[in-house]
């Protein structure tokens, strides 16, 4: 019976895993391979009656081996120079950017585009080789004007285009401290662009200075492109931010990640967590731009799983991952299978939950709590908006009671935080930028 | 005199240097015109230049997507399945949505019999309307390829940046891409196509219509942020030097709204108020959008200006300074000869009294002497007319002066002019015999009238003198005199003839001017001043009447010189008028 039993727990346990396992015997054979995860939050769940599950896609980018042996950036670095920008910003975003552009060599390209009322290219696109002449052209940058931040994005993604290569890093890495007000400044314009952008594969990342940006547009446009996004409240920390930002540049492992998931067997999904997504029918298809060495990026699908007979498994769904390596330079494919077991012992359910990806789930859903909470506040609701809050925070505290985890108490004090913070009129600007740059960072499990 | 001379030379520099300063200044406005004229053309073509350049993007779009029609057609074998499509739009940066029309009207793309993503469902919102009258996408629609073609020919602006756009390949598969390469290839059978513009969520969106070969409309929407994007990017940045000729401008790229959606240039500052000076509508599918310049006023050519300030500043400068070397030169000589002038006036006078003195005591010798010293007695004679020779041409000399310092004046005198005529040619009788000239006086001036003596004397020693000097060869000297009588009152006119070699038309005039001395070949070896003549004119002026030279037609068929005097003598009383009229 023990090892009856045992033979049981092992069957269950290769079934549950065995696909992702699978996947990952050739990945260990060769290291320079994407790890692909699919965990379901309730790997057992009770019979007899339909469930929400969360079923968490994780890809890890392989370790790069040899720091000499990275991928090569093209990186177009476009700065606010309007009139706000005066004074120390400025000084500050040109020594970030000069900090940074020493991290690369003459395998990069680099560009820099400054932008007010009108563009300047203050650097053409070009290999890091006589970088004392870059410095130079940055250092006089100085600030005046309006903010023309669509055209200069425009021509940074030009300087980027002339060396476009899938082997490359490509992006845009835009500073901005003040509202767009020449050209077309809404959200939903420059998330099209940067959705133009991504499919060229070219991310941009938002960092966003001071209290003056747009935090829409900015989380936006670097959602659309899977760029980074960051608030930087002071200017000085403006250099350790371009130095993650170039951290990531540089570690890039893959590129241009299609997910695709099917669901299968009556599996609805409800909603991907996080990313931007498309959902026709049963099929899920999201995409990251890239995947740094050893990051774990994810997202969570929620699904609605129909009632099902105690003792059975069930095929929830099918999971394709493409992408671009870019040590092989070729296009790779994973795929595996989630799989769930249901049955009437509750305690069966209980033992066999894992936690971590629920915690994961938890954040998540969370995170969405967070986000209605802003939209509700920016309409005026701001009891509503309240509410959502405290019922994310009483949603994570009872979830974290259940996991025991410390993160999502965190996170509930976060919450109930931001609940209070939501009514103070003259903090709300900051907050909201705090707020959205948090839920980004969340969402798209940004290293820094 | 001295202040004449002045205004004279500043005359002569303000004059020419007024005429150089208005015709640069006509010329630099000319000039100017002409610049603005090429200014405003220079602008015209630069605009147009951008709106060839936005119509030949659409053009490439239109090449890269007919293809891509074509393909699609091929790769879904017509059926336009939703994955097939859906892959499709992933991949493609340019295009926001595809839909698919069948000739029917019916809607392939997106499925009507699918669920529809996000996206897809916006956009069936949105074009609704249009979707639901396909009659649109057969209608000929201005074509930006017609555009593309003629100006293909010419050689303009072969862009080279935004070839790069499309050039930019990306080396993986999945980005296909590429506008120019694949352009021959559809030129040959172009199906139906077109262009709509249209108007959603404000803002303009654009798509492009093709028909493939089933008769299926096949459009796409394009992603309009992108288009922008593209545009933009065809447009210089600000770092790039302006144009040769527009400098400190700002063109802007102002959408449907009347918002800048770009705006590039070296302007220090556009504000709201200001107008633009040239506006450039788009062509179609732009049609709403349109080009502004702002700019300065070309130029103002300051050099020009500067050069012409310039040119006149140093011509002034050098003709002023010619002026006053000429001034003080002509003041100093002029100061010379006013000095030799009066010098030559004291010592006539200091001549004066001993020469009255030497005639005096010479009458009185005459009178002494006996009748038989004839020797003595003939050199008396001329010692007397010598002296009296020399008086007279003090009496000259002293009188010109006198006409230069004061106006000339008449002491009018009862008389008769053939008396005083009589007593000048009795004195002159000695002088022009020694000569071997005869005068032949004819005397029918003989009213009493008011006359000055004393200047008539003059004048007719001076007349008399000269043809002493110039026509000793004639042998004779005819005087005639005659009165008449005019409403103004009685004019004596007395004419004086000589037989000499005469005076010329063109030396009739200068005779009379001071110091002027006829013909060198006449003054060879003859003395004189040359004053004489002037002085005598002056007087006859003076005296209401004139001295002039006669035409020899008019006086004699002889050769010679004919002085013709002519003085107003008014009548000394009524009763000697009624006898003169009597005797004339």
């Amino acid at each position: 019976m023990n090892t009856q039993s045992d033979k049981h727990m092992l069957r269950r346990f290769v079934r549950t895993c065995g696909f992702v396992l699978l996947g990952l015997l050739p990945a260990l054979a060769q290291a320079n391979q994407v790890n692909l995860n699919i965990n379901l939050a309730t790997p057992v769940m009770e019979a007899e009656r339909s469930h929400r599950a969360f079923i968490k896609v994780s890809l890890e980018g392989f370790k790069q081996q040899d720091k000499q042996a990275r991928i090569p950036a093209n990186v177009a670095i476009v700065l606010d120079k309007s009139g706000s920008m005066g004074g120390d910003k400025i000084q500050y975003a040109r020594e970030a950017a000069i900090m940074a552009i020493k991290r690369l060599d003459e395998r990069d390209i680099v560009s820099v585009v400054s932008y007010d009322s009108r563009v300047q290219v203050v650097v053409p696109a070009t290999q890091v080789r006589n970088q004392r002449a870059i410095y130079n052209a940055i250092r006089n940058i100085h600030a005046d004007g309006n903010t023309a931040l669509f055209a200069g994005v425009s021509k940074g993604a030009r300087e980027l285009r002339k060396f476009l290569s899938r082997n490359k890093v490509n992006r845009v890495i835009l500073l901005s401290d003040g509202l767009a007000n020449v050209g077309p400044q809404s959200a939903s314009e420059l998330g099209e662009l940067g959705a133009s952008l991504a499919k060229e594969g070219i991310s941009v990342t938002t960092i966003g200075l001071g209290l003056g940006y747009n935090e829409d547009l900015m989380t936006r446009l670097a959602g659309f492109s899977d760029g980074n996004h960051a608030f930087v409240e002071n200017a000085e920390d403006l250099a350790s931010v371009f130095q993650y930002e170039f951290g990531d540049v540089l570690s890039v492992v893959a590129q241009g990640v299609n997910i695709e998931i099917h669901c299968r067997n009556g599996v609805k999904p409800v909603r991907l967590l996080g990313r931007e997504s498309e959902i026709i029918g049963n099929r899920v298809t999201t995409r990251l731009n890239q995947l740094y060495s050893e990051q774990e990026k994810f997202v969570i699908l929620e699904v609605e799983v129909p009632e099902q007979q105690a003792e059975t498994e069930l095929e929830l769904v099918a999971v394709n991952v493409s992408y671009d390596n870019l040590y092989t330079q070729s296009q790779e494919q994973l795929s595996g299978l989630s799989v769930a077991r249901f049955s009437q012992s509750k305690q069966e359910v209980k033992a066999a939950r894992d936690d971590e990806t629920l915690e994961a789930a938890v954040e998540q859903v969370a995170n969405e709590y967070s986000r209605d909470a802003i939209e509700a506040r920016d309409s005026g609701d701001l009891k509503a908006a309240k509410k959502i809050l405290q019922d994310s925070a009483s949603y994570l505290g009872s979830q974290a009671e259940a996991l025991s985890s410390p993160r999502l108490l965190e996170q509930k004090e976060e919450a109930l935080q931001d609940a209070d913070t939501l009514e103070s009129e003259q903090d709300w600007n900051k907050q909201r930028k705090e707020l959205k740059a948090r839920q980004y960072k969340r969402a798209t499990q940004q290293n820094y | 005199m001295k202040r004449k001379t002045l205004i004279l030379l500043i005359l002569i520099i303000v004059l020419p240097m007024m005429l150089l300063a208005w015709f640069g200044v006509r010329m630099q406005q000319d000039q100017q015109q002409v610049v603005a004229y090429q200014f405003k053309n220079l602008v015209d073509s630069r605009l147009q230049g951008i709106d060839q350049q936005f119509q030949n993007h659409f053009f490439a779009l239109q090449q890269l997507f007919i293809p891509q029609a074509a393909q699609l057609q091929q790769q879904t074998a017509g059926q336009y399945q939703a994955h097939d499509i859906r892959q499709f739009i992933k991949r493609s940066a340019f295009v926001q949505q595809v839909f698919v029309i069948s000739d029917a009207g019916e809607r392939l793309f997106p499925p009507t019999d699918q669920s529809l993503n996000q996206q897809e469902r916006t956009f069936v919102e949105l074009t609704r309307k249009l979707l639901e009258s396909p009659e649109r996408f057969t209608m000929p629609v201005a074509d930006p390829q017609q555009v593309s073609a003629a100006t293909a020919k010419q050689p303009f602006d072969p862009s080279t940046e935004s070839e790069s756009i499309f050039s930019a390949r990306l080396s993986a598969p999945a980005a296909q891409e590429s506008l120019y390469s694949s352009a021959d290839q559809t030129q040959r059978s172009l199906p139906a196509h077109g262009w709509i513009a249209w108007y959603a969520e404000t803002g303009l969106r654009h798509i492009f219509w093709v028909q493939d070969s089933a008769g299926n409309t096949v459009g796409f929407a394009l992603n309009s942020a992108r288009l922008l994007s593209d545009l933009i990017n065809l447009l210089p940045d600000s770092s790039v030097l302006p144009d040769a000729g527009i400098s400190a401008a700002e063109i802007q790229l102002i959408n449907n709204r009347g918002e800048i959606n770009y705006s590039w240039g070296d302007l220090s500052a556009v504000d709201e108020q200001m107008q633009p000076q040239q506006v450039l509508p788009l062509s179609h599918p732009l049609a709403s959008w349109r080009l502004s310049y702002f700019g300065t006023d070309p130029q103002p050519l300051t050099s020009g200006w500067i050069g012409l300030a310039a040119l006149i500043l140093l011509l002034t400068a050098g003709l002023s300074v010619l002026a006053y070397l000429l001034y003080r030169d002509h003041s100093r000589e002029l100061r010379l000869a006013e000095q030799r002038v009066n010098f030559v006036n004291q010592v006539s006078h200091e001549l004066k009294t001993p020469l009255t003195n030497v005639r005096l005591y010479t009458e009185m010798l005459e009178q002494e002497l006996d009748e038989e010293e004839i020797v003595a007695q003939r050199y008396l004679n001329v010692i007397g007319s010598e002296a009296g020779r020399l008086s007279r041409l003090i009496e000259n000399v002293l009188s010109f002066s006198r006409s230069k310092r004061e106006d000339v004046s008449v002491r009018y005198q009862k008389g008769v002019v053939d008396d005083c005529v009589n007593q000048v040619v009795e004195l002159f009788t000695p002088v022009l015999s020694a000569r071997h000239l005869t005068m032949r006086f004819t005397g029918q001036a003989d009213h009493l009238c008011q006359f000055d003596g004393e200047a008539l004397e003059q004048i007719l020693n001076n007349l008399l003198s000269n043809c002493e000097k110039y026509a000793a060869d004639g042998k004779f000297v005819d005087i005639y005199s005659w009165q008449k009588k005019t409403p103004d009152g009685l004019y004596s006119y007395i004419r004086i003839s000589d037989f000499g070699p005469g005076v010329s038309a063109l030396e009739a005039d200068k005779l009379f001017e001071p110091f002027y001395r006829g013909s060198d070949k006449l003054t060879e070896g003859v003395s004189g001043t040359g004053i004489g003549l002037g002085l005598a004119r002056d007087l006859a002026r003076a005296h209401q009447g004139d001295l002039v030279v006669e035409e020899h037609s008019v006086t004699d068929s002889t050769a010679g010189a004919s002085f013709l005097l002519t003085l107003l003598t008014p009548l000394a009383d009524v009763a000697e008028v009624n006898s003169g009229q009597a005797d004339d």
